[in-house]
């Protein structure tokens, strides 16, 4: 299993009130699956996703990483997990406006000391190309359309070669038939790649087409 | 490198507000260099003024606990003609770091001009000695308005006849002579010092009216005499000295010379102390007037450093704040807390030193103007103007901006260090960048 979430509970405090966004989640991901995770706006999806990507912390339980249980690790673990194992695409795409498209890309292996300067160029193009957006390299973001751009955050998700790719509403922010594009784009990263995908989205049409849908509500899945 | 790449432009992104910062840093650079330039200045013209013009030496040895007793009871703690002997035979031994050496006697008594009396406070030098130290380059180049041009040019008249002495434009006025004194006959330039032996009992010298120096004190302007050593033991009646001052040929060896000395001074068994020009009693004016100078600029220095830390940790707080989806996107990718303070440390790191360039080619600049101006002025207490003069140094102006620098990074690791801290989903749903 690639993601082994166990006994999950979030309890958010919003001033004197207590929000409990997980109760009791489990869930397991196999290497390869892709998979959506649906439920209402509130229902946990977002918190499950944060917690299985290493960004927060749960109040109890276990989320276990390509066999490693993250719950007991340091900040820099974390960190480290969150470069080699994991891949983030973003809603609003999240890129560096500063940084080229290449650059943006390449960010993730910046911090990578085992791989070297040409091997980070050749990953990149590599990336930029499974895109298509190898002739973008030197365009900067502000230049790109909604569609590029997220394609530029799945290249920088892939470049680490992650054996999780999580993305949090990754069309939210794109008209009908780019959003079609970008999962069309995600689906065959999966079979090309063979990354497990975890995904949150309300678009039906979109949710149709995964092979795993995981609905969850209230904190628990059903 | 692509830290330094990512830093650099993300200085580009609000220019308006770098450049602000960066002339907060620089302003505030240029101040510091300002105020160090003048301490500077102040501190080698208070060096060269004590250790030369105030006879003081680098080093000074003295009878025990003869700086203050000796006024009261001078027989007791003169240093007698056999322990000069004795001193004068360890000087030998470190003649490699002597430039010169000089014997000074002082004392109180009355300057008569047949006529009128007034109290002076003498100062008896060798005549050999005055010439030299009052020719100096280091007077010559940092303190030329303390002396008057004058003094230093007839300062060998005292080889020539030992019994001139030297008096100030005030007591010339008080005794009814006024300079210049060769417009004065010989019998007119005469006058009496008298005073009380080191053995009691009333005395009195003739002595010739031949130069007019100036303390560059207000308060001693009225007693000060001048007079060689010959004449003022002649007046005491003695052939000891209060001490013996030791001008060094390189200053930086004050510490090792004076250690050297109390060794073989003790090992000679000579109830002498050795002091430096800059200790609290010996040197209470240099020591005083530097401190009061410290603690002015220190006041300045604490408003420059408050203001440029304000200025930094807004700006970065401005920047974080602008930047917090950023911040969690990179900690989502992998990004570790230190990462992100090396980022925005490198951003202020190449702010700053842009902006302590900038500072320095200021700074360098207003000091030649200044300097270039003569501006002239009375700082409170002092006889006659003194020239503004500003010089900077180039050590000082790395350890200002060294220090520029920790207040920078001290800066930026307050602002940054909540933020690296939070939780990394907070940072990526916040609505900047």
């Amino acid at each position: 299993m690639i993601v082994e979430v166990k006994n999950l509970y979030k309890t958010y405090e919003l001033g004197e009130t207590k929000i409990e966004a997980l109760r009791g989640l489990n869930l397991s991901l196999a290497a390869g699956e892709f998979t959506a995770l649906i439920g209402a706006s509130g229902s946990g999806k977002s918190t499950l996703l944060n917690l299985i990507g290493c960004l927060d912390r749960p109040d109890q339980g276990e989320v276990v990483i390509a066999g490693q249980n993250t719950s007991t690790l340091t900040e820099d673990q974390l960190s480290e997990i969150r470069n080699l194992r994991i891949g983030y695409i973003f809603q609003a795409f999240n890129l560096v406006p500063v940084l080229s498209v290449f650059e943006n890309v390449e960010l993730p292996l910046v911090l990578r000391a085992d791989v070297t300067p040409a091997q980070r160029k050749e990953r990149v193009l590599r990336a930029l190309d499974d895109v298509g957006l190898s002739t973008f390299v030197n365009h900067w973001p502000n230049k790109l359309s909604g569609g590029q751009r997220q394609r530029v955050a799945i290249a920088r998700a892939l470049v680490t070669e992650p054996s999780l790719i999580l993305a949090d509403e990754p069309t939210a922010n794109l008209d009908s038939k780019t959003a079609h594009m970008i999962i069309d784009l995600l689906l065959e990263m999966n079979k090309k790649r063979n990354v497990t995908f975890l995904f949150c989205s309300h678009d039906e049409k979109l949710i149709n087409r995964v092979q795993k849908i995981i609905r969850i509500s209230d904190g628990k899945l059903i | 490198m692509w830290s330094w790449i990512l830093a650099y432009r993300n200085l580009g992104r609000n220019k308006r507000r770098s450049l602000a910062t960066g002339l907060a840093i620089g302003a505030g650079f240029v101040g510091l260099l300002l105020i160090s330039a003048y301490l500077y200045r102040a501190q080698l013209a208070l060096q060269a003024s004590t250790v030369y013009l105030n006879n003081k030496g680098h080093l000074a040895l003295f009878k025990k606990d003869s700086i203050f007793e000796f006024t009261y009871r001078p027989s007791r703690y003169i240093i007698t003609l056999d322990e000069q002997n004795k001193i004068a035979e360890i000087l030998k031994d470190l003649d490699a770091d002597i430039e010169f050496t000089g014997r000074y006697l002082t004392g109180t008594g009355l300057i008569n001009n047949q006529t009128k009396s007034t109290p002076f406070i003498a100062t008896a030098v060798e005549p050999e000695v005055y010439n030299r130290t009052l020719n100096h380059s280091e007077v010559n180049t940092w303190t030329p308005d303390w002396v008057f041009p004058e003094t230093v040019a007839h300062a060998g008249k005292f080889i020539e006849n030992p019994k001139l002495v030297s008096i100030t434009e005030s007591m010339a006025i008080l005794i009814g002579k006024e300079p210049p004194f060769s417009k004065y006959n010989e019998d007119e330039r005469n006058i009496q010092l008298i005073g009380k032996t080191f053995y009691g009992d009333l005395n009195a010298v003739d002595s010739e009216l031949g130069l007019r120096h100036t303390t560059g004190m207000a308060l001693a302007e009225d007693t000060s005499l001048v007079v060689s050593l010959s004449q003022l033991q002649a007046l005491y009646a003695t052939d000891g000295i209060q001490y013996w001052a030791i001008f060094l040929k390189d200053a930086s060896n004050i510490k090792r010379v004076q250690k050297e000395l109390q060794k073989k001074i003790k090992e000679k068994n000579i109830n002498i102390d050795v002091y430096p020009y800059y200790d609290d009693e010996w040197g209470a004016y240099y020591v005083g007037s530097l401190g009061f100078l410290f603690v002015i600029a220190c006041f300045f220095v604490v408003l420059i450093c408050g203001a440029v830390v304000l200025s930094v940790v807004n700006t970065t707080t401005l920047g974080i704040f602008e930047r917090h989806k950023e911040i969690g996107t990179l900690r989502a990718t992998g990004f570790p807390p230190r990462a992100i303070y090396s980022l925005f440390w490198k951003e202020n790191l190449i702010l700053s030193l842009i902006a302590l360039s900038a500072g320095y080619i200021c700074a360098e600049w207003i000091a030649s103007a200044v300097n270039a101006a003569n501006i002239k002025f009375q700082p409170p207490g002092t006889q006659g103007d003194i020239r503004f003069v500003l010089i900077t140094k180039i050590q000082i102006t790395l350890a200002l901006g060294f220090i520029v620098l920790l207040i920078n990074f001290i800066s930026t690791m307050i602002a940054v260090r909540r933020t690296t801290k939070a939780n990394i989903v907070n940072l990526l749903s916040a609505s900047g960048g």
